[in-house]
């Protein structure tokens, strides 16, 4: 038996074994021109930031009350009275709450337990979009100002925002509590879309709402006009259905590709069979009791079967389960929430989805200046936001088109007035209708589009930040959660 | 046997000396903190960090990876560094575990460079004994073989005090573990390698992916 010693002291020798020693003076250089290449890229986004060059040029603080003041009076004044299609009843939490109700939601690959004090780290994965189908340099620094912006609007002290890769982005908090602190103070990207509902969203037959409008269908009239009483379009009752339905529904389509997609390539989705062991372990996982007769989800929705697969609930074997991929080009929308405070958790048994063609009349970024007002007449916290020109147009359109085939659909004595659908990420929000004899022509975009509800001032803050950041060109995934000094992430 | 390298005693000199590293190290433990700290206004000053770590930082990444490799991983360990220079915490200590523990991250991406790096190791140690006064130089592929084996956290941990010549408590710091993480591993660590140049056999077996968990 060798001495406890021997095996390290071997290794010791071993280890210099074909390392030549570092060319120092080489690698010296090389780090100092790496060094002020980041010292460069540093200065450039951050504008009289932290390096503190040029004190005379607040430009952050500029820029809000320049042009927040002629937004915000118009939009006021204009678009609420006058149409009242966009105001979206909302709870405070609504969006916190929607944000993790996936059972694999951002899932970090490596999580770490941050320290109770200092510092946390976190690093996000920039995914493409199907408007920036490639993460490129330009796209990354846009995100990295977007989310620098997002971070200076809430107030948060120092932070340092950089691309760290050529597809990650890292930001770091010191004096941050907690990773899940950290996390929700930058927040993740929150996409806010507009379709046209009844051209989009199909019946339990594969066909859409509009195309069996015309022979008045009467699961297609129930989706487009509600089923009566609270049961208007877009919420649960109103031709919905559950969530293995709506997935199996959706997995059966064929794909299509299309700029106007809100994600690029399928989404995996996991299920247990009713009755099923799996199910049963998950429901112990989870601390529930299993539903008889119901398949239950076990993972998803994720973008990769990696991750679905990490997903899986511990106790469940990964042989009882069915995967289904949903292709691009269509989406699973939950129905919208009865109470916006405790939303429905999305694998919950009573949850209801619709499932629609992916083709966003109008997106995240096509809004401006998204931000916390005030409704003129009542007080109330609310969030205004602006069209882009490409939005004005895009909701003059949209408004026009589902304004027409209002006044196609409607036979004498009837009015079938057509909607639109707003949702954020995979949640709809709101499923307003245009009055078609109103406006026939669709609504201009000009005055901009409003929010309100029961917000408090932080809450429709919050939501006006998620927007802003919801604008960002790329998709945000978290990664990595670590503190710089003890668990760096990579 | 050991050797005293930059400077600085390894593990078993400081416990035969009774030196903790701290008193080796006293000015580089104070101003490591102060130049991360003062880089975030004046980012200039930074370069003194690397002045002083380079060295340390390249060795460790060359003993790890090989030759090729290593200036690319050093320089990008001075990146992150850099990046991260905001959030420094370790008022007291120096930055050399911090440094090593973004090295390890580096390294943990290029797993594939790791192994190629020791299995050509174990065909050198192989070809030629390493160390003729040892009498276990002959085993040395067996030791590699093992090593390759060890679970990807042990080999880390072991290779941080060994090769990057960091006491138990600064690797404990790099890896973000407790120190008690730190000696188990090792102890873990150091029993298999004994026990695969007592038993010099097996060795045949095929190295799946140098993550087996035993």
């Amino acid at each position: 038996m060798p001495d406890r010693d021997q095996p390290l002291d071997l290794l010791r020798e071993l280890g210099d074994v074909g390392a030549t020693p570092p060319r120092l003076e080489a690698l010296h250089a090389r780090v100092s021109s790496a060094i002020a290449e980041e010292i460069e890229r540093e200065s450039r986004p951050r504008r009289g930031g932290l390096s503190g060059s040029s004190p005379g040029r607040s430009t952050s603080g500029r820029l809000g009350g320049a042009r927040r003041r002629p937004g915000f009076t118009r939009l006021a004044g204009g678009l609420v009275p006058a149409v009242g299609v966009l105001v979206v009843a909302l709870v405070v939490g609504v969006f916190l709450g929607l944000r993790g109700s996936g059972p694999t939601s951002t899932t970090p690959s490596h999580s770490s337990v941050a320290p109770s004090h200092g510092s946390v780290e976190l690093v996000y994965l920039a995914e493409p979009t199907p408007q920036s189908p490639t993460v490129t340099r330009g796209a990354l620094d846009r995100t990295v100002q977007t989310m620098q912006a997002r971070l200076r609007a809430l107030g948060i002290g120092p932070t340092h925002v950089s691309v760290s890769g050529p597809n990650e982005i890292t930001v770091i908090l010191p004096n941050v509590r907690s990773t899940a602190e950290a996390e929700r103070e930058v927040g993740t990207t929150a996409q806010l879309s507009f379709y046209d509902w009844e051209a989009n969203v199909m019946t339990s037959n594969g066909k859409t709402v509009a195309s069996q409008l015309q022979s008045q269908d009467p699961t297609a009239l129930t989706i487009s006009q509600g089923a009566g009483g609270n049961s208007a379009p877009g919420n649960p009752g109103s031709g919905s259905m559950g969530l293995y339905q709506a997935v199996e529904l959706a997995a059966k389509q064929r794909g299509w590709l299309s700029s106007a997609n809100s994600r690029i390539g399928p989404q995996y989705w996991m299920f247990g069979a009713p009755g099923s062991a799996a199910c049963a372990a998950a429901a112990r996982a989870q601390g529930v009791a299993p539903v008889a007769g119901q398949h239950c989800l076990l993972s998803g929705p994720d973008d990769n079967l990696t991750d679905l697969r990490s997903g899986l609930p511990s106790g469940v074997s990964a042989s009882e389960v069915q995967i289904l991929s949903v292709p691009g080009g269509w989406v699973v929308l939950q129905a919208i929430p009865a109470n916006f405070s405790h939303p429905t958790p999305i694998g919950a048994p009573n949850a209801q989805f619709f499932v629609l063609k992916d083709n966003i009349a109008l997106r995240g970024s096509d809004i401006t200046n998204p931000q916390q007002t005030k409704d003129p007449n009542t007080g109330a916290p609310d969030v205004t936001f602006g069209f882009s020109s490409k939005g004005k147009k895009a909701f003059q359109n949209v408004t026009a088109q589902i304004a027409r085939r209002g006044s196609l659909v409607s036979r004498l004595g009837q009015s079938l007035n057509q909607h639109f659908a707003v949702t954020l990420d995979n949640q709809l929000i709101t499923v307003p209708f245009i009055d078609y004899k109103q406006y026939p022509d669709g609504i201009n975009g000009d005055n901009g589009g409003d929010i309100s509800g029961s917000f408090t001032t932080t809450s429709a803050q919050d939501l006006a930040n998620e927007l802003r950041l919801g604008a960002a060109p790329l998709n945000l995934k978290l990664i990595c959660e670590g503190a710089p000094a003890t668990t760096p992430c990579l | 046997m050991f050797r005293v390298r930059r400077g600085t005693l390894g593990e078993e000199g400081r416990e035969l000396f009774g030196l903790s590293r701290r008193c080796t190290r006293m000015e580089s433990v104070l101003s490591d903190a102060r130049i991360l700290g003062d880089s975030v206004s004046d980012p200039a000053i930074f370069s003194s960090l690397y002045e002083r770590h380079l060295g340390a930082v390249a060795s460790y990444v060359a003993r790890r990876t090989g030759p090729e490799l290593s200036e690319d991983l050093t320089a990008e360990v001075f990146v992150r560094a850099f990046r991260k220079r905001a959030v420094f915490r370790d008022d007291h200590g120096s930055a050399l575990p911090w440094l090593l523990g973004i090295a390890n991250n580096l390294i943990a991406d290029h797993r594939r460079a790791e192994r190629r790096r020791l299995r050509m190791l174990q065909r050198v140690a192989a070809a030629r004994p390493v160390s003729p006064e040892t009498s276990v130089g002959a085993l040395a592929p067996e030791l590699v073989g093992e090593l390759l084996r060890l679970p990807a956290a042990d080999r880390d941990t072991l290779l941080l005090v060994v090769w990057g010549e960091l006491s138990y408590a600064e690797a404990a710091t790099a890896l973000g573990v407790p120190i008690g993480t730190i000696r188990s591993r090792i102890a873990r660590a150091r029993q298999r390698l004994v026990a695969a140049i007592a038993q010099p056999f097996g060795s045949e077996e095929p190295i799946v992916n140098g993550e087996s968990h035993a």
